[in-house]
């Protein structure tokens, strides 16, 4: 263990004395981070950019905010907004308030399109608002609106960014356990989703498969090119040691590269989410972390027994760049495959695929099959690595 | 143990290479493998220095790695002091240098001094000292903590053969130690041997260069298509001719 934990020390001194290797760990986070956020900012403006004239909005709002029925500080806010420069000049609003008993057949008029939006309170919300009460949850403010309509996509855009500045504080378009609820009642909410679907798993295979492949053919095949494994082969460690602390190296790097790849992720993430007018559970993110890290071990091992078979860095790159378009093209893959048939848990790939396609469409996905995904990544990346181990003895693979 | 018993004894060693289609085309071969080196056998005595020659693919280098376990033979033994010793007991008391192997460029020579130590098994103490010591010897203490991709070859060459003994090796297996350095570092490196040779260490060295041979040791072995077809004491082979002769008369008459 002492040889390993050598050899590990020194592959990460290796790691962080070289420029290279630094950029090739931290910039997938950074792309991640900026290629989302642009997505969303794109795709915001294409949303938002829809010109709304001479019209004048409906809003309903629960009439529970208040029990002195005093109109709510957001409604006060918007007529600023619309009366404002910065606004609405040539629209204006008619509020309704309903009663609370009324909620689910003032959403079927939303999506008939008799109200452009409306506003659910929790009971109380202003008097919570006043006395700075803040429990998590209790106190929500929720907004509906059909996506399908030019004025409903606008004044929901609008009064999005209001609610956010208002009650910042607050829970918004949370339910009272702090799921988050589905805003938009029309159908392109799940358009959104599905354009999220096909993104962010491609984007995220891709961009691990590339941290990784910058990080692996240098480790064993760089190394046998360099003559610097050679040194290495010839004392008297044993050669699982070797692997173990190489491959132990590379985990720590990988999930570095997989933790600013996360962070680029929760950087990222919430802008294309607004962009599409969508939102995750904190639990779904939570699981899409741990995906990404049994992501990275996988890729790290497929990476490792391609980097211990190659002789160059040049052979092994050569040998993973069709791996890393084969795991781009499975990303796709859940679009094709109706339900989530606990069969595809156990393909590698396809699996976080899947696992990834499902937590941004649903926001949920079954114990089950997460469970076996993540089992199965690890089954797998723990027989590559028994693999590597065995092909370390390999003369003809190891000698040149 | 008697100062002429071997330290080392390489018994029949046997090693093929599988060769590929393309291969056996160049050669223009039938036989699926080549046959690197054959029935070869030599043995290497404390406070000896030990010529190895032959043409380029004679079999030196695979006869070398062999004796430094980066190959196993497929026949034959090699005992240390008439014994089969374990793999990794046996890695402890060998020094193996070849052109083809490197340091890694990133990291500075008291560094990798110290990793390499670690990884023999040495005690931090003792390899401190050791490391200020043959530092000293080789002029690289002064370079110590400069990062190796910016020393010069010769100083990268000293490196390396300060690397090779870090761990005090018994003996030392150099192939080809002066390919690539300029008359000064391949002064230092013949005086490195010298030094070794009077440490008591049993020493193989293969090279081109017959001089060297015939200036720094004591028993010449000439491998020919994997086999040792002369071997002797120095003064014994280059008796009446050079050794340049010796091995010229015996390359072409196995041409003919």
């Amino acid at each position: 263990m002492r040889n390993t934990f050598t050899v590990f020390k020194k592959e990460m001194r290796r790691f962080f004395t070289d420029r290279r290797m630094l950029l090739a760990l931290f910039l997938p986070g950074v792309l991640i981070f900026v290629v989302y956020s642009l997505m969303g900012r794109i795709f915001t403006n294409v949303l938002t950019e829809t010109k709304v004239e001479n019209t004048s909005y409906r809003v309903a709002y629960t009439d529970n905010a208040d029990p002195e029925g005093e109109k709510p500080k957001i409604l006060l806010a918007y007529d600023s907004y619309l009366a404002s420069d910065a606004g609405e000049k040539t629209n204006t609003v008619t509020y309704t308030a309903v009663a609370v008993a009324q909620i689910n057949e003032t959403k079927d008029k939303v999506k008939a399109g008799d109200y452009d939006l409306f506003i659910v309170f929790s009971d109380h919300f202003e008097v919570a608002v006043k006395s700075a009460e803040t429990t998590p949850f209790s106190n929500y403010i929720q907004l509906y609106y059909n996506g399908e309509k030019a004025a409903g996509t606008k004044i929901y855009s609008v009064m999005s960014s209001l609610v956010d500045f208002t009650y910042k504080n607050y829970s918004v378009n949370l339910d009272s356990t702090g799921r988050p609820i589905v805003s938009n009642l029309g159908s392109s909410d799940y358009q959104g989703a599905r354009v999220l679907s096909i993104l962010v798993p491609m984007l995220t295979m891709s961009l691990l498969f590339s941290s990784v492949m910058s990080i692996c053919p240098d480790a064993i095949a760089g190394e046998k090119e360099r003559g610097t494994l050679y040194a290495m082969l010839l004392t008297p460690i044993k050669r699982s040691e070797l692997v173990l602390g190489k491959i132990l190296a590379l985990m720590v790097t990988a999930a570095l590269s997989g933790l600013t790849s996360f962070l680029g992720l929760l950087g990222g993430l919430p802008s294309l989410m607004a962009g599409l007018n969508i939102a995750i559970a904190p639990v779904a993110v939570v699981l899409l972390g741990i995906l990404i890290v049994t992501t990275l071990l996988l890729f790290v091992s497929i990476g490792t027994v391609v980097s211990t078979v190659s002789k160059s860095v040049k052979e092994c790159s050569t040998y993973m760049a069709p791996l890393m378009v084969l795991a781009m093209a499975v990303s796709f893959l859940p679009l094709a495959i109706s339900g989530s048939n606990i069969g595809f848990a156990f393909v590698p790939f396809l699996n976080i695929a899947m696992c990834m396609n499902q937590l941004l469409i649903s926001g949920t996905i079954g114990a089950a099959f997460i469970i076996a995904t993540i089992g199965t990544n690890l089954v797998f990346a723990g027989l590559l690595i028994y693999l590597v181990s065995r092909l370390f003895k390999v003369e003809r693979i190891m000698i040149s | 143990m008697e100062a002429d018993t071997p330290i080392l004894v390489a018994k029949h060693l046997y090693k093929s290479f599988p060769l590929t289609r393309k291969q056996k085309e160049q050669r223009g071969v039938n036989t699926d493998r080549l046959v690197a080196v054959n029935d070869l056998t030599l043995s290497l005595k404390e406070g000896s220095i030990y010529g190895l020659l032959g043409p380029n693919g004679a079999g030196k280098t695979t006869t070398l790695r062999m004796i430094a376990t980066l190959l196993s033979p497929e026949k034959g033994e090699i005992l240390y002091k008439g014994e089969h010793l374990k793999e990794d007991a046996y890695r402890r008391k060998i020094g193996f240098l070849t052109s083809e192997l490197k340091l890694d460029d990133f990291f500075t020579p008291s560094y990798t001094f110290d990793y390499f130590s670690a990884l023999y098994g040495v005690d931090q103490e003792e390899a401190k000292q050791r490391k200020q010591h043959i530092f000293a010897r080789f002029g690289v203490d002064r370079f110590a903590d400069v990062q190796i991709k910016n020393l010069s070859t010769g100083m990268k060459q000293k490196v390396s053969l300060a690397i090779s003994i870090a761990h005090s090796p018994e003996i030392i297996v150099y192939d080809e130690p002066t390919n690539g350095l300029d008359i000064m570092a391949s002064r230092d490196v013949e005086n490195f041997l010298r030094d070794l040779k009077k440490e008591g260490k049993a020493i193989v060295l293969s090279t081109h260069i017959f001089s060297l041979v015939e200036k720094l040791c004591d028993e010449v072995g000439i491998i020919l298509e994997g086999s040792m077809r002369l071997e002797g004491k120095m003064s014994e082979i280059c008796a009446e001719k050079s050794l340049e002769q010796v091995f010229f008369d015996l390359v072409e008459g196995e041409a003919l």
